[in-house]
């Protein structure tokens, strides 16, 4: 969770950086000062506006936040395979999106333990933007959500089930574009599932592919 | 390809709409329980025939509740009013119980969570049958409430620590049974073997039958003798674990979850020969209510009615053991071991009555000569 926050940090202050030398870059006199190109050149070695391309594959990872049977929350590392287009033929400002997150957990107690995996295919839409080296998007989400769950109790056979389920959501993620093919981002979403809310918390890194400028 | 994704969302919402409609129709689950042939804790398939919520984990016999706490809010009671208010439930919520349903129509509780409430409730279930099967109907219980996962916390400095874990625990005056979060022990969870169910099932049946329902003990608010409060709160742990020890037909049913008892000075076995000694005697006549330890001369009690078993059968002891405690209801201050064990004698059939003497005698030394057969 620490290393989470300090990544949040580290991108918050990437984007006050950026913030500057956007200001710079765009200065109400028709004419950049020269310290202002300055600036803009230096930021642009790590902050490239990106050009234009198909997809964004993303590969995350975080924590998700579930409620158990008893009503307290549990947390467990969560990986995503993602990706991102734009819907060019519905203007600059819509997206879609589709990932798969895979989270897993394990509990028990004397011999008794129950081993849990949480998979979700969903697909989203919604907005999406890139502003300069930075795209933002927010989208609402559903898809399936596959759960299994292996039971040992140390002296029959495993016990094996699985069970799907539809899970509605919601996202927002920020990114920003480094060197023009990569991107790295954070994302925070909201999963339903029938009767609970589950949250997740991922850091992202991706790359720009398929580009057709 | 829109159209092929929307209707697979479709399709996966009706599955899952199928799925929550199945959930309240199963009936066999997969719980943790023992196996009566190996005394060993295991997964088996059992039915559970009273959960109306299978989610919520409600039922004619036990609504269950998750997290939250119960905060001491008053560590002296005086008046019964305080006493009733001396526990504080908050920030308890609606268990979301998960199953998935195997080929063979038996529910799997999808997490560790899950599988131990419904576990829970299944021993709730089984320990309002086997008291069914002794006469001792249901409705006089009536649907208890359970607080599973629960801390019971006392405030120190405005920060409420917590102060039990590792058990639990019947609560006469909330009337519910709270099973706090086990942290320390990591055999099988108390509140998942079933002897344990049965024994705070035992305490709420000893307050609807000898407490006469009532929420607070007179004694907590009246100024008896101390032999008087600690005969008849060892009588309530006592009989408690001869109910737990037959339940599950072993007597020495702790031992699945404290597997290190005596390290911890647990002594439990009921198949153990134990006497109400004169020293014991003392400490009973001698400690006050917060001193007392009602455990051992309650073994003393549970010890001496299995060993009646080896007379007769399960049966006819226990049903004895319920005939006794009908009638010492609303005996309160004159209420004494030796009258309890008068009632069980009376209760058994007349050829085993010298033999019940006999053993009772013996076990119950310094008190012997108070009882009727040997007055």
């Amino acid at each position: 969770m620490r290393s989470l926050t300090v990544a949040w940090v580290s991108f918050a202050v990437c984007s006050v950086a950026f913030d500057v030398a956007a200001a710079t870059r765009h200065p109400k006199s028709s004419e950049p000062s020269e310290q202002a190109e300055r600036i803009r050149t230096y930021w642009r070695r790590f902050f490239a506006p990106p050009e234009a391309h198909d997809w964004q594959v993303e590969l995350g990872a975080g924590r998700l936040y579930w409620q158990r049977a008893d009503g307290e929350r549990s947390t467990d590392w969560l990986l995503r395979l993602g990706a991102h287009r734009q819907l060019r033929e519905w203007g600059e400002f819509v997206g879609a999106a589709v990932a798969l997150d895979v989270s897993w957990s394990s509990q028990g107690t004397a011999q008794l333990t129950y081993r849990n995996t949480q998979t979700t295919l969903t697909v989203g839409l919604g907005y999406m933007h890139w502003h300069g080296p930075f795209r933002l998007d927010a989208m609402a989400e559903a898809g399936g959500l596959l759960r299994t769950v292996r039971v040992s109790d140390g002296v029959g056979p495993d016990r094996h089930g699985m069970r799907l389920d539809f899970a509605p959501g919601a996202s927002v993620g920020a990114v920003v574009a480094l060197g023009k093919t990569v991107h790295l981002g954070a994302r925070f979403g909201m999963r339903y599932q029938p009767r609970r809310l589950d949250s997740l918390l991922l850091l992202e890194v991706g790359w720009l592919v398929g580009r057709d400028g | 390809m829109i159209r092929s994704f929307l209707f697979g969302l479709v399709v996966v919402a009706v599955m899952n709409g199928v799925a929550c409609g199945v959930d309240n129709q199963v009936r066999d689950f997969l719980v943790y329980d023992v196996d009566s042939s190996t005394q060993q804790y295991r997964l088996m398939r059992s039915r559970i025939e009273t959960l109306d919520n299978l989610r919520e984990g409600r039922g004619s016999v036990a609504k269950l509740r998750g997290g939250g706490k119960a905060n001491i809010e008053n560590g002296n009671p005086e008046t019964e009013q305080e006493w009733a208010e001396a526990i504080v439930v908050s920030g308890d919520s609606t268990p979301d119980i998960q199953v998935v349903v195997r080929d063979n129509g038996v529910a799997m509780p999808w997490d560790f969570h899950s599988a131990m409430m419904l576990t829970l409730y299944h021993h709730l279930e089984q320990a309002s049958l086997f008291f069914d099967s002794l006469g001792v109907s249901p409705d006089v219980v009536g649907t208890m409430r359970v607080y599973y996962n629960m801390p019971i916390t006392v405030n120190l400095w405005m920060l409420p620590l917590p102060l039990v874990t590792d058990n639990a625990a019947y609560i006469s005056t909330i009337d519910a049974f709270v099973i706090p979060p086990q942290v320390i022990l990591n055999d099988v969870p108390l509140y998942a073997n079933r002897g344990v169910v049965v024994h705070e099932y035992s305490h709420a049946v000893f307050n609807r039958l000898v407490d006469a329902d009532r929420r607070v003990p007179v004694y907590a608010l009246e100024s008896w003798d101390n032999l008087v409060v600690n005969e008849r709160r060892s009588l309530d742990e006592g009989v408690a674990d001869f109910f737990a020890a037959v339940a599950v037909s072993d007597p020495n049913f702790l031992a699945a979850s404290i597997s290190d008892a005596e390290e911890l000075g647990i002594d439990r076995d009921v198949s153990v020969e134990r006497l109400y000694d004169a020293a014991l005697r003392a400490s009973v006549q001698s400690d006050d209510l917060v001193d007392y330890d009602p455990y051992i001369l309650g073994s003393v009690v549970a010890s001496a009615l299995w060993a009646l078993r080896g007379s007769t059968d399960a049966d006819t002891v226990t049903s004895a053991v319920v005939g006794a405690l009908n009638r010492i209801k609303g005996i309160d201050e004159r209420l004494t071991l030796t009258l309890f064990f008068d009632f069980v004698i009376e209760g058994l059939p007349a050829d085993l009555q010298e033999a019940g003497c006999q053993l009772f005698a013996m076990r119950l030394d310094a008190v012997a000569g108070d009882l009727a057969c040997v007055r």
